[in-house]
């Protein structure tokens, strides 16, 4: 095997992807590049259409870019055998309920990795690795034998996160891990992916909509909006200092900030309203049409991505000007 | 809380729901008393399982036999529970009225819109005159901030964030005392979520009504609330002012619940 010697687990390198069929297309994508270094968690942030989750399936080879490249551990993702490469990187579905089959055993769905990938057959080494995979999620011994329909939401995404950690990947994408999860049980979730990924020497991918989970988890984020991103950083320096608007505002969205500022409501109220109107435009900045900022400038080019402090890049001709 | 008065719309007195199947019965809701105030909103925290969407079914009358509730709900002097199905029309959508979660499922997906609306309006307010009924759906739907020409649309050309408005305009339109809004916005992103519910806040302030408002996401109690009741196993383990719980929980649950929030409200 040709192993690479850079520290770049994932590179993402001028991928754009469209949707669509007889001249009705959808960007979901447009020549969006980004590197993820070993062990530096990184989350994709964005509103429902974004592409986040677009992008989090095409970094783990399960759908093509329209153009571009990705290259997960330096080899071309279109270079590795599948079984290969499902050893190498995993992807965790959004939706628990839909993931589980409800007829199966914990046994049975545990098994599958093992049997396919590992190709394991002593069945005293089988039960180890069931038993640590279990434990290593949270869950003990004694759910080898509950069948899916058995289990509560948050159990069975303790399940999907068992299934892609069982052979020991190293890269791993999460797509909205808690959305469908209580509550209560969110950080739960959020604290049993990190040790794992921890433990198990895997770099994960987190796509959320939620910012504020973000900080938990990854010390690197990426926001992207309508296929593009438009600033990427240390999840530090952006949640304390959001250089493109967009950002500024999603970061504000909370409670304590909404109850006492009447300005943000406002800002709210407008994104809302502007957002159903919206056609798409080709050229300029993908937020020119809601920016409270925009000219006639961010409207006809689009802005450059500049490194606006260290490691901090924003896509926007005025960055850090807007504030709530 | 200015608008709130003392006034108590609905007085929920020892309320217990019994699930039965096949013989076997369980209670997911035992013993609950809570009032709500004209004006008030009363958000129900809990987990799946809690019993806070039993409590909803139950004030609407919507639990099926041979489950059954048990207790008082007082709405306008009246039990409404065991109240016959007849008189129970007459309350039901009209004088309390309810948002479901799964939009697509709540509106009829082969017809527009304004089709969806005219049978609440011929139903429930008789209404069936063209102009008038229109004039009432260009109102709601302003209320909500949507384009008119969305009457045109079926379900499914909208957005979620949009069916969810929908939703909102179809519980107002009657103008009801109550609403019950059980997990409104939880399909929805955060941004679109929290237009949705400045939007649902704008429109009970309008018309006075109160609601109970259903749900596992504390960011947007505390956003539109003004009292809660956190439930556990069909139990209210704590209840009272937002301010209060958030900043000074008492009971182990919802000290849980509030840690994961790392938020002060003052």
């Amino acid at each position: 095997m040709n192993f690479s010697f850079s520290n770049h687990i994932l590179e993402v390198q001028g991928v754009s992807k469209y949707f669509g069929r007889k001249g009705y297309i959808v960007t979901a994508l447009e020549n969006v590049s980004l590197t993820v270094n070993s062990s530096e968690n990184i989350a994709i942030v964005g509103e429902t259409g974004s592409g986040k989750s677009t992008l989090g399936r095409i970094s783990c080879g399960l759908e093509k870019p329209s153009k571009g490249k990705i290259l997960l551990s330096g080899k071309e993702i279109g270079g590795y055998k599948k079984n290969e490469l499902w050893k190498i990187t995993q992807y965790i579905h959004q939706d628990p309920y839909g993931a589980i089959d409800s007829l199966e055993t914990v046994r049975e769905i545990l098994d599958r990795p093992l049997r396919f990938l590992l190709g394991i057959k002593d069945p005293n080494e089988k039960k180890e690795l069931l038993i640590e995979a279990l434990s290593s999620s949270g869950l003990s011994e004694d759910y080898l034998d509950k069948k899916g329909s058995d289990l509560s939401g948050g159990e069975k995404q303790r399940i999907l996160i068992a299934r892609a950690f069982i052979v020991k990947p190293k890269y791993v994408v999460v797509d909205e891990p808690t959305t469908m999860i209580d509550f209560i049980h969110r950080d739960e979730i959020i604290e049993t992916l990190k040790n794992e990924g921890e433990m198990f020497g895997a770099t994960l991918l987190l796509i959320t909509h939620d910012i504020m989970v973000v900080p938990k988890i990854a010390k690197k984020v990426a926001v992207l909006y309508k296929g593009k991103i438009i600033e990427v950083g240390w999840t530090k320096d952006i949640l304390k200092n959001p250089l493109h608007p967009y950002t500024t505002f999603l970061a504000s969205i909370k409670p304590s900030k909404l109850l006492g500022n009447s300005k943000i409501l406002d800002v709210l109220n407008n994104y809302g309203q502007k957002k159903q109107s919206i056609v798409s435009q080709n050229k300029g900045c993908s937020y020119a049409s809601i920016c409270p900022l925009a000219d006639n400038n961010c409207i006809v080019n689009e802005p450059p991505t500049i490194e606006a402090e260290e490691n901090h890049y924003v896509k926007c001709f005025k960055p850090g000007e807007f504030q709530l | 809380m200015d608008s709130v008065s003392n006034e108590v719309v609905l007085d929920v007195r020892n309320l217990s729901v019994i699930y039965s199947s096949y013989g076997v019965e369980k209670k997911a809701v035992d013993s609950i008393s809570f009032k709500l105030r004209k004006g008030e909103i009363l958000g129900i925290v809990g987990e799946s399982g809690a019993g806070k969407s039993t409590i909803a079914k139950a004030i609407m009358g919507i639990i099926d036999p041979p489950s059954y509730a048990t207790g008082e709900v007082i709405f306008n002097g009246k039990n409404i529970i065991g109240m016959s199905e007849y008189k129970l029309n007459k309350i039901r959508w009209n004088k309390i009225t309810m948002i479901f979660q799964a939009s697509m499922n709540s509106l009829n997906p082969v017809e527009s819109v304004k089709s969806n609306f005219m049978s609440v309006l011929k139903d429930k307010l008789d209404i069936s005159e063209k102009g008038e009924a229109e004039m009432k759906i260009d109102e709601v739907l302003r209320y909500v901030s949507l384009p008119l020409y969305v009457k045109d649309n079926f379900p499914h050309e909208l957005s979620g964030g949009m069916r969810q408005r929908i939703l909102i305009a179809l519980a107002m339109i009657t103008g009801p005392e109550v609403v019950i809004a059980d997990e409104p916005t939880t399909a929805l992103d955060i941004i679109t979520e929290f237009y949705v519910l400045s939007i649902l806040k704008k429109n009970l302030k309008r018309s006075g009504s109160s609601m109970i408002y259903i749900t596992h996401d504390l960011p947007s109690v505390i956003f539109l609330a003004d009292e809660m009741l956190v439930m556990k196993n069909g139990l209210i383990v704590e209840k009272g002012p937002i301010k209060n719980i958030i900043n000074n929980p008492q009971n182990e649950y919802t000290k849980k619940l509030v840690s994961t929030l790392n938020e002060v409200i003052e």
